[in-house]
């Protein structure tokens, strides 16, 4: 772990415990509903960080086609793991917060649709890594799947406009009733603050875990290599 | 541009002549289609469920599911006799290639689910209130977003060790858009009564096709390389 | 306590718990990849 590393580790432990003080101890009750509504400041940065990673992903992905740069590789492949990790995180805190609020744990609404679908995209690309051996070709097929798999999104969202959704509105930019009172649109900012940077610290591990890898493959070849 | 076109139909006019000796792709699509919806009267017994709610559902999951298996088979055939390689002479026919492909996928599909949908008129009693222009104007937006989503993924599926179980790991939930808005359309065109609510979901596929078609040409000539 | 505390308590440690773990999960995999990595690099300069 570098120091780089550590202050951004701290800076996110920091903001964290900050975000804790805050939901349990300082902002006001909402008014319809209640304690539960606490849920939605760790919901919605879980939901931001999911989706900034599928982004990565794909923007990655396309850097690796225009460059053929391992490295570009790397990060994708990360990002989308990650991403797979806080998106888990979101289909498991969402019924949480539908279960004591709706009485029920899932329903079948366009934004928890689209949620797991976006979550099954990335899943499928994660197992199209694990079952491309040669490794150029892996990369290449996962960067072309990491960006088709992202044009997906806009247009599941689109679905959302035709559908009716049970699902709260983005109470930021959700249209005219949206927007949040100072202090709870702050706390969400803090939550979404430690995320984000927890999001970068294990993107850096994982990417440096990912060419240690790389470099024991291409020294086990150059060994069979001297072998043969 | 003629260097274009002409790709595009030497790709097309062999998958054709292809199919025409074997006819994988098209036996495939029949039968798998032909058994889903026979599967699908067992599992949902019409007797007890308006045509409206049984039939699109119905129709587009045999679509889906013995499309996959065509395209499957139809790159399978491809990696066999290496027609896919021999065929990429310059990176600039890369487009022109997908263009073929994707061409003769959608000829293919369509031959095969107008077969399916003559068993489904029998089946279901459809008639020419059901069958209005706007039915096979879904039918064709909704199978031109699967083939051009499905042409560049069966190239990738076959790269896979997992090969044909990749293929719907892949496609399906990159579908989902698609499948929703023709489900959802085909429901509205089989009720009795006004197609409220139509003209959005044909704007969602029209939008899908446009979408992955323009994302397939372009991404195409990535998935050949060897 | 108000009520559900313990509820939303446990939506946060879920997230807690879980992206803790998979930071030490990287971070053992990153030690094990090292150790491997010196014991390949010192068989081979010593072979």
């Amino acid at each position: 772990m570098r120091s780089t590393d550590r202050i951004l580790l701290t800076l996110s432990a920091a903001a964290m415990l900050a975000l804790c003080y805050l939901v349990f101890l300082y902002i006001p009750l909402e008014k319809t509903q209640g304690y539960i509504q606490k849920i939605f400041y760790i919901h919605v940065p879980c939901a931001w960080v999911g989706f900034v990673a599928f982004t990565v992903t794909a923007i990655m992905g396309g850097r690796y086609l225009a460059t053929r740069d391992p490295d570009h590789d790397r990060w994708a492949a990360a990002s989308a793991e990650i991403g797979i990790v806080f998106t888990t995180l979101v289909l498991i805190t969402g019924p949480m917060w539908a279960r004591p609020v709706w009485g029920i744990w899932w329903t079948w609404d366009i934004r928890l649709t689209s949620t797991l679908v976006l979550w099954l995209i990335y899943l499928a690309y994660l197992i199209l890594r694990q079952t491309v051996a040669e490794r150029d070709r892996r990369s290449v097929l996962a960067a072309v799947t990491g960006i088709i798999g992202w044009l997906g999104v806009p247009i599941v969202y689109l679905g959302n406009r035709v559908r009716a959704s049970q699902h709260p509105a983005p109470v930021v930019g959700g249209g005219e009733d949206s927007g949040l009172a100072p202090i709870f649109l702050a706390t969400l900012l803090v939550g979404v603050f430690s995320l984000t940077v927890f999001y970068i610290v294990l993107l850096r591990a994982r990417v440096r875990g990912a060419r240690l890898e790389d470099a024991i493959e291409e020294l086990q070849i150059a060994e069979g290599r001297d072998h043969a | 541009m003629s260097a274009f076109l002409s790709v595009t139909r030497a790709v097309f006019r062999r998958d054709l002549s292809a199919e025409w000796r074997q006819k994988d792709v098209l036996t495939t699509v029949i039968m798998f289609g032909l058994l889903t919806v026979v599967t699908f009267v067992f599992a949902f017994d019409p007797a007890r469920h308006a045509r409206e709610e049984i039939v699109p559902g119905c129709l587009w999951t045999a679509y889906l599911f013995a499309g996959m298996l065509g395209l499957g088979r139809s790159a399978a055939r491809d990696g066999q006799d290496g027609g896919t390689v021999g065929l990429l002479l310059s990176p600039a026919d890369r487009g022109a290639v997908y263009v073929g492909k994707f061409l003769s996928h959608a000829v293919f599909m369509l031959a095969g689910e107008a077969v399916v949908l003559l068993f489904t008129i029998v089946w279901f009693d459809l008639d020419g209130r059901h069958l209005t222009a706007p039915f096979f104007l879904i039918l064709l937006l909704g199978t031109l977003g699967f083939v051009a989503v499905g042409t560049v993924f069966a190239v990738v599926s076959q790269k896979s060790r997992l090969r044909e179980v990749m293929l719907p790991v892949l496609m399906l939930p990159i579908l989902a858009p698609m499948v929703m808005a023709a489900v959802e359309g085909t429901a509205i065109v089989l009720t009795p009564g006004s197609n409220e609510g139509l003209g959005e979901w044909l704007k969602l596929l029209a939008g899908f096709d446009l979408v992955f078609a323009v994302a397939g040409f372009l991404l195409y000539g990535f998935v050949l390389e060897e | 306590m108000p009520d559900h505390f313990w509820w939303v308590f446990a939506v946060y440690g879920v997230v807690w718990v879980a992206i803790i773990l998979y930071l030490a999960r990287l971070s053992a995999r990153q030690a094990e990849a090292e150790r491997q990595l010196e014991i390949l690099r010192s068989e081979r300069n010593g072979a």
